[in-house]
Formats: C-alpha cells, sequence, structure tokens
C-alpha cells in the first residue's frame, strides 16, 4: 500500500514538472547548455548590454595568432611576452578609461585570466575582466 | 538480446544462467563499465626544465591506452600559446604506447608553471584525457617587486626594488633607464655582482602614471640583457568598479 502511495505521489509530482516545463512561460532548461560566468567573466551580452560594446579588448594569444586576426583595436599581451608588450602598451593603458575585456584562444586557455590577474596586481588596470569562451567564441560571433 | 550475445562470449552459460537475475544484471553491468577508454602519461606530470639561455625547448613523453576500447583523439587544446603538442598517430587500440611531443616558447618566463594540454577524444567515458606538463625556468634576473605602486593623491614617498642575479656567472646592471620623466630613480651594488636595490620616487601622484624601468645588464645571454620592472601610479579601486 505505501509503495502505490508512493508512486502516485511520484506520478503527480513527475506530472507537476511535465506540465511547467511545457506551459509555464519562463520554464528553466531541462539542461544546463553552459557553465554560469565567473564574477571575473564577461560574455558578449554583457559586453553588449552593460558595456555598450565599448571595451578595451586585449589578446592574450602569441603575436602570430594576434597576427593573424584579432579583435578591432585590441592589444596583444601574452603572457610569454608579457613585459616587453606592456612596455609598448603603457600609453593606452595609462589613458584608458573603458573595461579592460581580455581574451585567449578558447575555453581552454588560461592565459587570459592570468594575463588579467597580473595586469590587476600590477595596478595597471581596475576594471578588467576574461572573455568566457576566447577567440573561437568571438571569431565564431563575427561570422553569423 | 540478441545484441548483448557478443558481450556473453566467454561466459559458461549454464552457469551464467543459474544466477539471481539481479546477479546477472550486475554482471553484466560490470562488463559494461569494464569497456572504456583510459588515456594515460607514464607519470603525472612530464617535467620540463629549460635551461637559462633556451628559447624554445623540445620533448617527448610517452603514454598508453590503457582502457578495452580503441581511443581516437579528436583535437588537441593548449592552456597556453606558449605551450603546442603532436600525437604520433590519431587512434590507438587497447594497450598501446604512443609518443607525444611537445614544444615550450620559453620567452621570458620565469618560475615554475604548470600548463595543460587538452586532448579530446571520441570516448564518452574520457572525452577530455589532460597531459601536465610541469615547466620549471630557472630566474636568471629576479626583480622584487616587479611592479612599485602608489595611489593616486598618496605621498609621493621612495619606494625600493630588488635585483638579484642568479646567473653561474656574476652580472652588473649597466644602465637604468625610465619611460616617464615622472619619476626620479637611482641605484646601488649591495653584492658585487650579484645584488642591486633600486630606489624610485615619483615627482607627483596628482595624475595615473604607468610607466617602466629599462634596466640594462651585461649578460651575455641577450634576453637578460634588458629587463624591466615597473610602476604604477593609479586611481585606488572602489567597489563599484568590481563588478559588471
Amino acid at each position: 500500500m505505501a509503495i502505490l502511495q508512493a508512486l502516485i505521489l511520484l506520478a503527480l509530482a513527475a506530472l507537476a514538472a511535465f506540465g511547467t516545463q511545457v506551459w509555464h512561460p519562463r520554464a528553466p532548461a531541462l539542461y544546463l547548455k553552459q557553465l554560469p560566468l565567473r564574477d571575473d567573466e564577461v560574455s558578449l551580452a554583457v559586453i553588449r548590454d552593460k558595456f555598450h560594446d565599448d571595451v578595451l579588448w586585449i589578446d592574450a594569444r602569441s603575436a602570430d595568432q594576434f597576427a593573424l586576426n584579432h579583435m578591432p583595436g585590441a592589444l596583444n599581451l601574452s603572457e610569454q611576452q608579457f613585459d616587453d608588450q606592456l612596455v609598448q602598451h603603457l600609453d593606452v593603458l595609462q589613458t584608458n578609461t573603458k573595461p579592460v575585456v581580455v581574451y585567449c584562444s578558447g575555453q581552454k586557455c588560461e592565459a587570459s585570466r592570468k594575463v588579467m590577474e597580473r595586469l590587476k596586481e600590477m595596478g595597471f588596470v581596475k576594471n578588467a575582466f576574461v572573455f568566457k569562451g576566447g577567440w573561437s567564441v568571438l571569431e565564431k560571433a563575427k561570422s553569423e | 538480446m540478441k545484441q548483448m550475445r557478443p558481450l556473453l562470449v566467454g561466459i559458461r552459460r549454464p552457469r551464467f544462467q543459474a544466477m539471481k537475475p539481479t546477479t546477472r544484471l550486475w554482471m553484466l553491468f560490470s562488463m559494461l563499465v569494464h569497456v572504456h577508454a583510459e588515456m594515460a602519461t607514464e607519470l603525472p606530470a612530464i617535467d620540463v626544465k629549460p635551461k637559462p639561455a633556451d628559447e624554445v625547448v623540445q620533448t617527448t613523453f610517452k603514454f598508453r591506452n590503457k582502457g578495452t576500447r580503441p581511443v581516437k583523439i579528436l583535437d588537441l587544446e593548449s592552456s597556453c600559446s606558449c605551450l603546442s603538442a603532436e600525437l604520433d598517430k590519431a587512434v590507438y587500440q587497447p594497450g598501446e604506447e604512443g609518443t607525444g611531443k611537445a614544444e615550450f616558447k620559453v620567452s621570458t618566463f620565469v618560475g615554475r608553471h604548470e600548463k595543460l594540454i587538452t586532448a579530446l577524444t571520441d570516448d564518452p567515458e574520457q572525452k577530455e584525457w589532460v597531459i601536465t606538463f610541469i615547466l620549471d625556468i630557472p630566474a636568471v634576473v629576479e626583480i622584487e617587486p616587479k611592479t612599485m605602486q602608489w595611489w593616486v593623491g598618496d605621498e609621493p614617498v621612495e619606494k625600493t626594488t630588488k635585483v638579484t642575479m642568479n646567473a653561474d656567472t656574476p652580472m652588473t646592471i649597466k644602465n637604468i633607464t625610465a619611460t616617464r620623466d615622472n619619476v626620479e630613480f637611482s641605484w646601488k651594488e649591495i653584492t658585487p655582482g650579484r645584488e642591486y636595490l633600486v630606489t624610485v620616487k615619483p615627482k607627483s601622484t596628482k595624475d595615473v602614471t604607468l610607466g617602466a624601468l629599462k634596466i640594462e645588464t651585461d649578460s651575455t645571454i641577450p634576453k637578460y640583457q634588458r629587463q624591466l620592472a615597473f610602476f604604477s601610479i593609479y586611481n585606488k579601486p572602489t567597489e563599484a568598479t568590481k563588478d559588471p
């Protein structure tokens, strides 16, 4: 008897969940498509909505990759040539008032976070973020 | 049941059929779980130790498919543009050993760094196989702190940074120049050829100033002939500037 009651309750709960999923105007997704942004990460939507697409891009990929393609106006500042490249960008960073967004090649690269953290530690930027997804997302967005 | 037949090869039918249904299910589940991929390197991490003058260092590493199904490598992604890798083939059979090659561009890296290569595979149970590299690059010239900082409006007090030469032979500072006129600086030798103290004082902290000190040494290795220390006079961050 107890099992039957439990099954009935389970069926009712499942029915309610199904109804919510089908008819609720803001039903949550059945599965998470993407991990949520961390506090220091931004997406294209955030850049558009919060920063009105007015940011200073920093490209943390290698100079070779940067030479092939990059975001308009981006500064190239990679981990392996950090000091030498930073010296070249001091004037821009000194007068910059825009949020700084750092990207690297893709989902697995960590260079953007390392570069951002280093710039913050040095006191060279105050409003800096990592672009989630990196160049692969930006390149895809550019082609769409 | 026809589809399951291959999995039952090697099981003596009468004995299998004599088992309880739950035992049979558990046995089948165990067999299914056992069919897996497990790409693994011989060591948990691959050590890369460049010499002071190295610009690029290459290393090879061995790995094995310790699983029971073939694994196809779909792509390799690096956590750093300084590190690239390639494997000797695309598909590895169960038990097969493979060889990988990795190349690390040393450039101005110093100290110990962990970098990862992620191999994307066709195996649903091991979609990503992470190969860890530990890079240990000798700090021939150490500058500590690397950046001297003041906030806008601070008292323009003197700050110092220590330059330590760790090369086999002593190195000396030949000259120092600043990229901004807003600072005064000087340096003195603490231990000949080994330790130097550089003192920097802003003339004013009224405006945001980001600059560098170019430190010239007499190193025989070109990349250590010019070192950089930085200074910043910046607006103090507020809570409002932290979140997007």
